[in-house]
């Protein structure tokens, strides 16, 4: 009778045990690489300490969303710390975003190159960031006839750099469909990092300045 | 016609007043006041009209009025005096010294000079002189034969910033800024209510305009206009010739600096307001330096459409054409950034807004993209598309080139293209790196669309090693190189190889399966393969690395390959003599040297101990396994007892093992290891 009872949670755990474990997105993370990244294009530029750490509200998110998905049982949830216990959930915990690609060392290497030469743009309210991680043409008046479509095409290359950066950090980390959230991470710390006086664009879309 | 019938009412009330009988001695005054004069176009209120008659020639005529509104005037002109000395001849009256003041106009008060002549109703002559517009001044000269007229005006120096916004609003977009002095010399005539000929000279200085985006800006503009047009079968017919003599011009994306010659633009064709068609039988747009075009169109002005056309765009500088007209057009494109010269005419119809036919000439063009992804070289002839069947075929020479860092020679491409569709009418001979590579088959369809693709196989023959190594920065190898691309198909950004791509080298053949390359020219390529090695000659490889001398043969995989940016992200490789070896197994001091190094990242300093003597050795069998995932690289190779692993197992006397005991390296430093490795007396890089 004890064998048996003593047997059904085991047995239980076995059931459990074919768990799903999904690595969500690593959140604090990504900021902190986006932040690296960031800082390193921006050079001077960048306000460093200006940038908020990730807020708490967050990672609390986060955490909820890296539990492990269980069987919908009340008693495999009561489980379910046990398996965590059992199976340690390295992955899900604190994993760390690569962001040591041979690709991205180029992606970033261009990005800081052109740095330079589109702080000025920036400065005067020609361009600015927008909302999903790129730089847009704010007003193009602010831009001497003569310059426009080299800074146009500036634009076209950083957003081409910028859109390959986020795409690769998430492949070079296993993770494709991180892609959307790289790029949002990316999009609000372009902004905090960004000095006073540049543009950007809030969550509507509409142009603020720092 | 109503306006009309009603301002000659009103000629007919002066006409009344005037040519009443005039044979009085003594002065004579009549007056007439009228609270209010109007016709559709124009009303005038407060009216007094005196008349004084001095002698039998000489009367004079007072004309006021509180207000006048006019449609074609830009606002109410208040306040309003005609004073006349009217001084009668054998036929007409004439008044010469007439003066016109009004007190409130948009302009501001009004002192005019006016003269006139009369003879009746039907024949009259205006002049006014010395309106005040916008900061500029106007003249107006009428002259009115039996309904037949002619209008003059003269303006100068008014400017166009200070022209009243109603007037602009209709021809400007909302927002618009512009200013710059205008000199105007314009000349009408017609019948009755019907303009027959029009002939306008306007020269624009100081000129700059803005629309609210900047999408469109003149800056410092100067320019001369001019247009003659006379009314024919229901419609106009004309010529304009438009002169851009100095300034900055952007009508986005184009930038245009006018400098030394004009920019330069003349049309001539026919109007038909009623059909809603222009048809310039005869165009020319000249931009210094940048090219010259010419040819005909057919506009519908209700949509704005181009019916049809025929243009013909000649350049003798593509560097130029590329850099004001092509680049701005072609940003964020994979050739915005290209270095361009030579020739090119152009050919091309357009019906109902879209390109029929295209033919270009070159002539001695040169391509080169700054990024070094391609470069063409001395491309001459034609291509010819059409989007209809035809039989022409387009065929250009192109003196060489290069396609990533790979040098290429003289070829000549003969294809046939038509709507979405390239096909290529005769294979390629390619030289490439001291061989050639021939490209038999190339077709491309849906261009036009969404979803371009296209397909080629070619095979190649004689490659130079050396080359291609010194292409791609490998250490240098010697040699030749054969092979067959079977089919190739690229669609979506996607490079796939259908089969296997095998190369015949080093005495055995590499054959690349599972090849795809992602985004073969963008950001990022990523490249996706699977090798198989078989049948190599160690002895060649070695010397052709200058590794040391190894005999023996060479089998392996490189399985899972993976590239991103051209650099090895993973892959699982296996590199070993073969069980069932014919070639003797003999391994040279520094290739035992070398191997240990790439294992351990230490030579083995064989040389220093007493097998320094022997300069080769026996060995059994070589196996190296290297596994790449990301930044590490696991090593691996025969395994032994204790944990280790053999790289090459010895046998005979003296017996050399190089056996490794390390498994994970970092994959720079294993780079650094292979980089380190002696070559006959110099470094590899």
């Amino acid at each position: 009778m004890l064998k048996r009872f003593l047997g059904f949670p085991f047995m239980a755990l076995g059931l459990v045990a074919c768990v799903t474990i999904n690595i969500y997105f690593p959140a604090a993370a990504a900021e902190e690489a986006a932040r690296t990244i960031v800082r390193d294009v921006l050079g001077e530029e960048a306000t460093p300490g200006q940038g908020k750490p990730a807020p708490k509200e967050e990672s609390k998110e986060d955490d909820k969303q890296s539990s492990l998905e269980v069987l919908q049982s009340r008693l495999t949830n009561t489980l379910a710390g046990v398996v965590e216990f059992m199976i340690p959930p390295a992955q899900a915990a604190q994993p760390n975003i690569d962001i040591d690609s041979p690709a991205i060392r180029k992606l970033r290497a261009a990005m800081s190159s052109r740095q330079n030469a589109l702080t000025s743009h920036y400065r005067s309210g020609a361009l600015g960031f927008t909302n999903n991680g790129m730089v847009a043409v704010r007003d193009l008046k602010l831009v001497s006839l003569r310059e426009r479509n080299k800074v146009k095409k500036m634009v076209a290359d950083e957003n081409g750099d910028r859109k390959a950066l986020y795409a690769e950090i998430a492949r070079a980390n296993g993770q494709p469909q991180w892609e959307k959230n790289i790029r949002d991470t990316f999009a609000r710390v372009w902004v905090e990092e960004a000095p006073k006086g540049y543009w950007y664009q809030d969550g509507k879309g509409n142009w603020r300045q720092k | 016609m109503a306006k009309d019938h009603l301002l000659n009412s009103g000629f007919a009330l002066l006409v009344l007043l005037i040519s009443m009988p005039l044979h009085v001695a003594a002065e004579l005054h009549m007056g007439l006041s009228l609270d209010r004069l109007s016709a559709s176009a124009w009303s005038m209120e407060n009216v007094r009209i005196d008349l004084k008659l001095i002698n039998a020639d000489r009367l004079s005529i007072r004309l006021t009025a509180d207000s006048l509104d006019h449609q074609a005037l830009p606002g109410t002109l208040n306040g309003i005096r005609l004073d006349c000395p009217v001084e009668r001849h054998q036929q007409y009256y004439r008044c010469d010294e007439g003066r016109l003041n009004i007190a409130d106009t948009p302009y501001g008060p009004q002192a005019l000079d006016a003269s006139g002549t009369f003879f009746d109703s039907e024949h009259l002559s205006i002049d006014i002189q010395g309106i005040k517009v916008a900061n500029g001044k106007l003249n107006v000269e009428l002259e009115l034969i039996e309904g037949r007229w002619d209008v003059a005006l003269y303006a100068d120096r008014i400017r166009l910033e200070s022209l009243p916004k109603r007037l602009t609003a209709a021809w400007l977009p909302e927002g618009s800024d512009f200013s710059g002095a205008v000199k105007l010399s314009a000349k009408a005539s017609g019948f009755m209510s019907q303009a027959e000929a029009l002939d306008i000279s306007l020269q624009v200085t100081n000129f700059a305009y803005a629309d609210v985006e900047g999408l469109r800006v003149a800056e410092e503009g100067e320019f001369r206009l001019q247009l003659n047009a006379d009314q024919k079968d229901s419609g106009w017919s004309g010529k304009t010739r438009l002169s851009l003599s100095k300034g900055q011009f952007y009508a986005d994306p184009i930038f245009v600096e006018v400098l030394d010659e004009p920019l330069l633009l003349e049309l001539r064709g026919h109007w038909r307001p009623g059909a809603n068609r222009v048809r310039i039988v005869e165009s020319r747009l000249v931009l210094p330096t940048v090219m010259e075009s010419q040819g005909q169109a057919e506009i519908d002005t209700s949509s704005g459409e181009l019916v049809e056309a025929e243009l013909r765009i000649h350049s003798n500088d593509l560097g130029a054409l590329y850099g004001v007209i092509l680049q701005p057009m072609l940003i964020g494109s994979m050739v915005d950034e290209v270095e361009a010269s030579g020739v090119v005419d152009t050919e091309v119809s357009i019906k109902k807004g879209e390109l029929q036919r295209l033919h270009v000439s070159l002539e001695d063009v040169n391509i080169d993209d700054r990024r070094g992804l391609f470069a063409l070289y001395g491309l001459s002839g034609g291509l010819a598309w059409n989007q209809e069947d035809h039989s022409k075929r387009s065929e250009i020479t192109i003196e060489g080139g290069q396609l990533y860092r790979i040098d290429f020679g003289k070829l000549g491409i003969r294809v046939h293209a038509q709507r979405g569709e390239v096909r290529l009418e005769e294979p390629i001979a390619l030289p490439l790196m001291q061989g050639t590579m021939y490209i038999d088959h190339l077709s491309a369809e849906g261009l036009l669309g969404d979803l371009p693709q296209w397909t080629t196989s070619a095979q190649f023959s004689d490659i130079s090693l050396r080359a291609l190594a010194e292409a791609f920065d490998w250490p240098p190898m010697e040699g030749t190189l054969q092979g067959m691309i079977p089919r190739v198909h690229y669609q979506q950004q996607r490079l796939e190889l259908d089969g296997e791509l095998v190369v015949d080298v080093f005495g055995g053949t590499i054959s690349v399966g599972e090849l795809v390359i992602e985004d073969p020219l963008g950001r990022v390529p990523e490249l996706f393969a699977d090798l198989q090695l078989s049948g190599l000659d160690l002895t060649q490889i070695t010397q052709t690395f200058s590794f040391g001398h190894i005999t023996g043969g060479l089998e392996g995989e490189i399985a899972g390959l993976h590239l991103a940016s051209w650099e090895p992200i993973a892959f699982k490789a296996r590199f070993n003599t073969p069980e069932q070896d014919r070639i003797p197994h003999r391994i040279s001091q520094r290739a035992v040297d070398n191997l240990t190094a790439l294992g351990n990242g230490v030579g083995s300093g064989l040389s220093t101990t007493f097998l320094g003597i022997f300069k080769e050795f026996r060995y059994n069998r070589i196996e190296l396994q290297a596994e790449l995932n990301g930044n590490v690289a696991e090593l691996d190779g025969m395994p032994r007892a204790d944990g280790g692993y053999y790289i090459v197992k010895g046998s005979g006397l003296p017996r050399i093992d190089v056996i490794a005991r390390n498994r994970q390296v970092a994959w720079k430093t294993l780079l650094e290891r292979l980089k380190s490795i002696r070559v006959e007396g110099m470094e590899m890089r």
